[in-house]
């Protein structure tokens, strides 16, 4: 952390070449996560270039002593979640235990075929995670993109949520719970081993 | 085993690594004696080593490009507003200053005209209220006129 | 270079020899006759009187600079230099001079096609033609490119974003 930390020096300090740096250091995971959020890669775009702006425009309110990464999420986060309220009002909170029939972990049968893994199975495992990702409230594709995409720490990403830490760990307890519920459904029967 | 129900609850968390150290231990100790869990556990854990290997959907380069142009633009217009800040404070604070240093000089300087006139014109209070009263009409007039003028001009434009 | 240092060579050098020759002018015969001949001045010590003459006079340097720096940059940006360093010398309490910082023109772009200096407010060049900033399809007047509509003619302005729907 400590060249992002110079760089986040150098920037408040007004050293405009940092801003590139910092840039292209964290273009690809700032992408990829407002790619999760917002799903349509057109304003994934729009709200890159926005995150950064406002980056700059608030850098020199920004404690150096804070974590720059989960500040950045944060950021990109409000972005995003303003621009999906105004856009496509989905529900941005989380569903209430009642909103879909969800079975408790212990109704649901044990896989008991410890199959070997196929690579073309794999693959086609990968992309349907990646379809039944979508389907997800957003709420919860972002726990789910924080923790294993980015793979923030419990605590950055109850910073970036502005959640406390059971939140966070009950909302990607349900997160992983609704997805196979998700998996199951789209495409019954497949074996998750 | 009746602490099926409380394992099972603790899988999906195991898979996302986010269990205390306490409850990752009492899993593994669960697991290697049923099979049944471990089976579900397995299960997370590949649906858990999906999610990890999603593939990066990657920015392109005129974005990427774009982002930093118009970041760069809103940078370097808040440096210019706060060194414009900057100077009309100097500005200001100079102007006090140079005021009230003139104060001693105009009275050297005029003391020997006033004394010529009537010693009884030079006193103290006059030359200052005299002098404070020109500062004040000559610069609110050139005020004045000049926003007259500014106005003026963006009405034609 | 700093941003201060980048401003002050926008003084013509004539300012600074001028500063300094008002400075000398000034205090030396301040100095030699009128404080000595003042009631209550002339009681000080010689070098109490040489310090408040000498410290006080100082603010000419900065003074002259600063008029100085109103006629090169109102110079610089297309302005009309010689009304506007006249009102700073002139018009007291350098109420002149903020007027100036407050009401001046930005900065002259370079033509993207000749790449001579371009008055601000300016939408095409007027030596080649070339756009110096974004325009209307439709008007042809400068737009900015987070607009969505031009504010002139009211025509939809084409997204920006690479991916265009």
């Amino acid at each position: 952390m400590a060249v992002v930390d110079s760089d986040v020096a150098r920037l408040r300090r007004g050293e405009v070449d940092a801003l590139s740096e910092l840039i292209s250091r964290y273009q690809n995971r700032l992408y990829r996560y407002l790619v999760r959020l917002v799903r349509q890669p057109a304003e994934a775009e729009d709200l890159f270039q926005q995150t950064w702006v406002r980056v700059v425009e608030r850098i020199r309110a920004f404690d150096p002593s804070r974590n720059f990464d989960a500040w950045l999420f944060t950021v990109a986060r409000n972005l995003a979640f303003d621009h999906l309220r105004r856009i496509r009002p989905e529900s941005l909170d989380e569903p209430g235990p009642n909103d879909f029939s969800a079975e408790t972990p212990a109704e649901r049968l044990p896989s008991n075929a410890p199959g070997a893994f196929d690579r073309v199975l794999e693959r086609e495992r990968a992309s349907h995670v990646a379809a039944a990702l979508t389907d997800l409230p957003v709420i919860y594709r972002e726990v789910l993109a924080l923790r294993f995409e980015e793979e923030m720490k419990i605590e950055e990403i109850a910073e970036v949520l502005g959640a406390p830490l059971s939140t966070v760990k009950s909302r990607l307890r349900r997160s992983l719970e609704q997805m196979r519920q998700c998996l199951d459904s789209r495409y019954p029967g497949a074996d998750w081993q | 085993m009746n602490d099926h129900d409380e394992i099972r609850a603790l899988l999906a968390l195991a898979a996302a690594g986010a269990l205390e150290p306490e409850e990752e231990d009492r899993v593994a100790a669960h697991i290697r004696s049923c099979s049944a869990c471990a089976g579900e556990a397995a299960s997370w854990q590949s649906i858990a080593g999906h999610l990890r290997r999603l593939p990066t959907p990657q920015p392109p380069p005129a974005v990427i490009q774009r982002a930093r142009v118009m970041a760069e633009a809103r940078f370097a217009e808040e440096a210019e507003a706060r060194w414009q800040r900057g100077v009309l404070i100097f500005v200001v604070t100079f102007a006090w200053v140079l005021t009230i240093v003139s104060w001693p000089l105009v009275r050297l300087a005029t003391g020997g005209l006033l004394d010529l006139l009537d010693p009884r014109l030079n006193q103290t209070w006059i030359t200052f209220a005299g002098f404070t009263t020109l500062v004040w009409l000559t610069g609110g007039s050139a005020a004045v006129l000049l926003s007259l003028r500014q106005r003026r001009e963006r009405r034609l434009a | 270079m700093s941003r201060f240092k980048q401003e002050l060579r926008v003084v013509p050098r004539a300012a600074w020899i001028i500063g300094a020759l008002m400075y000398l002018g000034v205090t030396t015969p301040l100095f030699l006759y009128a404080i000595p001949h003042d009631p209550e001045l002339g009681k000080w010590p010689r070098l109490g009187q040489a310090l408040f003459v000498y410290g006080m006079m100082a603010v000419v340097i900065p003074f002259v600079g600063l008029i100085g720096y109103v006629y090169g940059d109102a110079k610089r940006r297309g302005m009309r230099y010689v009304m506007w360093t006249l009102l700073a010398i002139f018009v007291p309490d350098l109420i002149g001079v903020i007027l100036y910082f407050i009401l001046r023109s930005p900065l002259p772009k370079v033509c993207p096609g000749c790449g001579d200096m371009v008055k601000s407010g300016f939408t095409f060049c007027p030596k080649c033609g070339t756009a110096v900033q974004p325009t209307c399809l439709n008007c042809g007047r400068a737009v900015e490119t987070s607009w969505a509509n031009c504010p002139q003619c009211g025509q939809k302005l084409p997204s920006q974003s690479p991916r265009a729907a």
